[in-house]
C-alpha cells in the first residue's frame, strides 16, 4: 500500500506540473493585454508600459513562469490584479462555498442514483426501471443552465418558496443561507445522478449475470443477501471510481451552477478573472481545482485498493 | 412502455408549460408605462436598499476604474466637484459651492463647501480638491484626464478656496467637473481597498462576488440626508434570474431590465420601470470603421452601409426599446441639427452607392462586443442589413478582454459594433463617436473638423451653438463612424423604492431615494 501511495504521488506530482505548464502558457496564448485592461480605454503607453514592469509581465515568459512557480512552493499564489488582494485570501473565501454545493451535490445525486440503480437492477425492464432510465436520460439531455432557469421559475416566481439565486452567509441567516443552497444542489444533483444512476445499473447488472451470484442464489440465500452482499460489494468499486470521477465533473461544472446562482464561488471567480486577464487568480483556481481531482481520484483508488484485493497496480 | 413515456412527458410539459407562463396579472403586452420613479409621499429614513448590476466592480478608485459597474458602486462612497441638475442635466454645485470664471475665461476661482468631512472624520480643504483634480488628470485616470486636458495649474488659496488656470478657454469645464470625485490627500489611504470619500454612504465591507456593503453617513454635509439606512451591492451576472430577484422582491433595484422582460417589469403592480424619454437618450448602439483601410475608408462605401441598415426591425426585435436615428445627438438636444443627413433605410440607394465605391466582394468581419441578448440582437440585424446590401461579411462575437485588444489597442479589425454612452452635452457626443474619445479606433482623419469641434467650449453659447450644428451635418455626410440607433436601457424598481431618478449616462445615485 505504502508503494501505492508513493507511486500515486509522484503521479500527482508530475500531473500538477504539467497543468501549470498548460495553463501559464495557454493563458497567455489569449488576446487581451492585463495591463490595457486594467487601465480601460485608450490609455498613455507609457502608463501601460509602467503597469506592465509593475506587473512583472514585461520579463520572457520563462522567467515569469519560474517565478511564478518559485512563489507558488513557497506558497504565494500572488496578488489579483484588479484589488490587490492576496490570491490565498481570495481562494479561501470562495473555495468553501463551491465545496459546500458540490459536496451537497454529490451527496444528493448519490441518495437518488443508489437506491433508483439497485431498484433499476432488481427489476431489470419492469416499469420502474424504465422510470430510472428516462430520468437518467433527462439528467444526461438537459444542459444545467435550463434546469437551474426551469427551477427558478417554478420554486421563485410561481410559488415563491425559494429565492432565486443569490448568496446569503451562514452566518447572517442559517435560514435564507440553506433556502438559497436548495435550488443549486438540486439541480447539481440531479445532472450528476444521471451518470451515476448509468454505471451503476450497468455495474450491478454485470456482477449479477456472474457465477458466484447464480451459486449464492442456489445456496437458497435471500435475495436482499445476495443483492446487498455480494452484488453491492463487487459493484462497490466501480461505485467509488465513478462517484470520484463525477466529483471532479462536478467541480468543473460549477463554473455554470455558480454563474446562473450568483453563487459566489471558485467556479465564478475563475470565470470572472479569466474574461479580466487576471493571470495570478486564474493561475491559482485551476491549479487547486486539479489538485482537488487528483487528490479525490487518488483516494478513490486506494479505496477501491482496499475494498478490492484484486486490484494491483504496477 | 408507451404509457411510461406518455405519461413522463406529460408530466414534464406541464413542469416546463407551468414554469414558463407568465402569472395572469402580467399577461397582458399592453404598451409598457415607464415612471420617473417620482416619489409618492413624504420621505422617511430608514431601510436598506438591494441593487443587482450585471458585473462585479473591477475598482472602488474613482479616479482608476473602467466600467460603468465600477462607477455604480463608488457613486454613492464619493462627491464629485460638481453635480448634474437632474432636470435640467446642466452643472449645480457639487464639492465646489462656487465657480467664479475671470472675463478671459482661463482663471476659475473654485470656493468649497466648508463643513465637510471625510468618512475618517478628517476635515475637507481645498488640498485635497486640488489633489483630486490631480488624480483625475493623471496618466492613468484615461476616463477623465481626456476631458481636463486644458488645465494648466492649480494652486491651493487657502482652506477653502483655490484657483485653477486654463491654457486654454473650456466652457466645458464645469461639467467635466462632474465626473472629479473627491479623495483624501492621505497615502494611508488605500482606495481599492478601503475607501474614503464625503459621499453618502460609507464603505463597510466587499467580498467579491457577494456583496458590497455601505452604510449611511450620519454626519452628511447635506442635511436631512441620505434617507437609507445603507444599500448591499450584488452581483448577478444572468439576467434573466436579476429579474427574477426584481420580481421576487429579493432586491429592489436591477440596473437594466433584460429587453424582452420590460413588459412583464412595466405591468407587474409591484414595480417601476424607469428610463430615459427617447428624444433625451445619449446612448448609442455604435458601428465602428476601420478607416484606414479599403473599402472602408471610401466614403460612399460608408454612406451605403448607413443607408442598408434596418433600424426599424431592430426596434421591433428590441420590442421598442431602441431609438431610430443616425445621430448621436438625439433630436430633443437643443444643438440637433434636423437638416443632417438621416440615413432612412434605402436599398436601392444603398446598392448604387456600394457599386459607386468599387467594393468588390471582399471578406469583412464584423466583431461585436459580446454582452447580452440585446446586442445579440443588434448584431445578428446588422449583419442581415450588410448581407442584404451585398457584402461578403462575417459577424463574430468577442469577450471584452478581446475587444479592447482588436479594436482599441491593436486597431486591427475591419468593422466592430458595442454600446456608447458620453455624457449629455453636444461637444462629447460628437467627440465619444469620432474624436479621440473612442480611443482613435475608427482612424478617421479629419483634422480641421476635430479642431474645429474642441473650439466650440470656448466659443459663446450661440456661435457654439451654430458650429455644432455645421459640424454634425459635416460628420453625417461622412460618416466615419455609424450610430446604428439610441440605445435604451431601462432600470426596474420595487414600488418602494421612491425619488429615484434615471440618469442619460446610467449612473445609479441614492443620495435621496428612500423606501416606503
Amino acid at each position: 500500500m505504502l508503494k501505492l501511495l508513493l507511486k500515486k504521488l509522484t503521479e500527482l506530482i508530475l500531473v500538477l506540473f504539467f497543468v501549470t505548464l498548460i495553463v501559464f502558457f495557454t493563458f497567455r496564448l489569449l488576446p487581451g493585454d492585463p495591463a490595457q485592461m486594467r487601465l480601460g480605454m485608450d490609455p498613455a503607453p507609457e502608463a501601460v508600459a509602467a503597469l506592465t514592469a509593475e506587473m512583472g509581465l514585461d520579463k520572457p515568459l520563462v522567467v515569469q513562469y519560474g517565478n511564478w512557480i518559485a512563489d507558488v512552493v513557497r506558497g504565494d499564489l500572488g496578488k489579483s490584479m484588479f484589488d490587490g488582494k492576496p490570491v490565498t485570501e481570495l481562494l479561501a473565501d470562495k473555495i468553501p462555498k463551491t465545496f459546500e454545493l458540490a459536496v451537497l451535490g454529490a451527496l444528493l445525486s448519490i441518495i437518488i442514483a443508489v437506491p433508483l440503480g439497485v431498484m433499476a437492477t432488481l427489476k431489470k425492464n419492469s416499469w420502474i426501471d424504465k422510470l430510472a432510465r428516462v430520468f437518467s436520460l433527462f439528467g444526461f439531455s438537459v444542459p444545467a443552465y435550463w434546469l437551474a432557469v426551469l427551477l427558478m421559475l417554478l420554486f421563485a416566481y410561481k410559488l415563491h418558496w425559494l429565492p432565486a439565486g443569490g448568496y446569503v452567509s451562514f452566518a447572517e441567516s442559517p435560514s435564507a443561507h440553506i433556502k438559497a443552497l436548495i435550488l443549486p444542489v438540486i439541480t447539481v444533483g440531479i445532472i450528476n445522478s444521471a451518470q451515476i444512476f448509468r454505471f451503476l445499473r450497468s455495474g450491478m447488472l454485470e456482477v449479477i449475470s456472474q457465477d458466484f451470484i447464480r451459486t449464492a442464489r442456489a445456496k437458497g440465500l435471500s435475495e436482499w443477501i445476495v443483492i446487498g452482499k455480494h452484488v453491492a460489494r463487487n459493484a462497490l468499486p466501480s461505485l467509488i471510481t465513478i462517484v470520484a470521477l463525477n466529483f471532479s465533473l462536478l467541480l468543473s461544472g460549477m463554473v455554470i451552477t455558480e454563474q446562473i446562482f450568483a453563487w459566489p464561488g471558485l467556479g465564478w471567480l475563475m470565470i470572472q478573472s479569466i474574461l479580466s486577464r487576471d493571470y495570478d487568480v486564474v493561475q491559482a483556481a485551476v491549479l487547486i481545482s486539479a489538485v482537488f481531482i487528483v487528490v479525490i481520484n487518488l483516494i478513490a483508488d486506494l479505496i477501491n485498493a482496499m475494498l478490492d484485493p484484486r486490484i494491483k497496480y504496477n | 412502455m408507451k404509457k411510461t413515456f406518455s405519461l413522463l412527458f406529460i408530466i414534464l410539459l406541464a413542469v416546463s408549460v407551468a414554469a414558463c407562463s407568465n402569472s395572469s396579472n402580467t399577461d397582458n403586452r399592453n404598451e409598457p408605462a415607464p415612471s420617473d420613479g417620482a416619489a409618492e409621499g413624504t420621505p422617511k429614513s430608514g431601510g436598506i436598499l438591494k441593487f443587482a448590476q450585471s458585473a462585479e466592480p473591477t475598482t472602488l478608485n474613482p479616479h482608476l476604474y473602467s466600467t460603468l459597474n465600477d462607477r455604480n458602486a463608488f457613486l454613492s462612497i464619493y462627491n464629485s466637484l460638481m453635480e448634474y441638475d437632474p432636470k435640467t442635466l446642466k452643472p449645480v454645485p457639487g464639492i465646489v459651492k462656487e465657480a467664479k470664471i475671470s472675463e478671459d475665461g482661463l482663471v476659475y476661482d473654485l470656493t468649497i463647501q466648508s463643513g465637510v468631512t471625510f468618512h475618517n472624520g478628517r476635515k475637507l480643504t481645498a488640498d485635497d480638491v486640488k489633489y483630486s483634480l490631480e488624480q483625475a488628470n493623471a496618466k492613468e485616470a484615461t476616463r477623465t484626464n481626456v476631458l481636463l486636458k486644458s488645465i494648466k495649474d492649480i494652486k491651493v488659496v487657502d482652506e477653502t478656496h483655490l484657483t485653477v488656470t486654463l491654457s486654454n478657454k473650456d466652457s466645458l469645464l464645469l461639467d467635466s467637473f462632474i465626473e472629479v470625485f473627491v479623495i483624501p490627500n492621505d497615502p494611508s489611504v488605500d482606495l481599492v481597498k478601503n475607501p474614503v470619500g464625503t459621499g453618502p454612504f460609507v464603505f463597510e465591507k466587499w467580498n467579491r462576488n457577494e456583496k458590497i456593503v455601505l452604510k449611511k453617513n450620519a454626519n452628511y454635509w447635506k442635511k436631512g440626508l441620505p434617507y437609507l439606512d445603507g444599500i448591499e451591492i450584488l452581483t448577478v451576472p444572468d439576467a434573466e434570474v436579476k429579474n427574477l430577484q426584481l420580481i421576487n422582491g429579493q432586491v429592489d433595484v436591477i440596473d437594466i431590465v433584460p429587453t424582452s422582460k420590460v413588459d412583464q417589469v412595466a405591468n407587474n403592480p409591484s414595480l417601476n420601470l424607469v428610463k430615459i424619454e427617447d428624444d433625451v437618450t445619449v446612448a448609442n448602439h455604435f458601428l465602428l470603421m476601420n478607416n484606414s483601410k479599403p473599402p472602408f475608408n471610401n466614403v460612399k462605401f460608408r454612406q451605403a452601409v448607413n443607408y442598408a441598415l434596418d433600424r426599424e426591425k431592430i426596434k421591433l426585435s428590441l420590442f421598442g426599446n431602441f431609438v431610430v436615428r443616425s445621430s448621436p445627438v438625439p433630436s430633443g438636444d437643443a444643438n440637433f441639427n434636423p437638416d443632417a443627413t438621416k440615413y432612412e433605410k434605402d436599398l436601392d440607394k444603398a446598392k448604387q452607392l456600394l457599386q459607386e465605391s468599387g467594393y468588390n466582394n471582399e471578406k469583412i468581419t464584423l466583431v461585436y462586443h459580446k454582452i447580452d441578448l440585446m446586442y445579440d440582437t443588434v448584431a445578428q440585424i446588422t449583419e442581415q442589413s450588410l448581407k442584404d446590401l451585398g457584402l461578403n461579411v462575417e459577424l463574430k462575437g468577442v469577450e471584452i478582454a478581446q475587444w479592447v485588444e482588436s479594436v482599441f489597442n491593436q486597431k486591427q479589425y475591419d468593422m466592430a459594433l458595442t454600446g456608447s454612452t458620453p455624457k449629455p452635452n453636444t461637444v462629447d457626443m460628437l467627440n465619444h463617436m469620432y474624436g479621440k474619445q473612442n480611443g482613435g479606433a475608427i482612424q478617421w482623419e479629419n483634422k480641421a473638423w476635430s479642431e474645429k469641434l474642441l473650439t466650440v467650449s470656448r466659443m459663446p453659447e450661440e456661435e457654439g451653438a451654430k458650429v455644432l450644428k455645421e459640424l454634425q451635418a459635416e460628420v453625417l455626410e461622412e460618416t466615419p463612424a455609424i450610430i446604428v440607433g439610441g440605445l435604451v436601457q431601462a432600470q426596474g424598481l420595487s414600488k418602494k423604492v421612491q425619488d429615484f431618478i434615471p440618469s442619460p449616462q446610467q449612473k445609479m445615485y441614492f443620495e435621496s431615494v428612500w423606501k416606503k
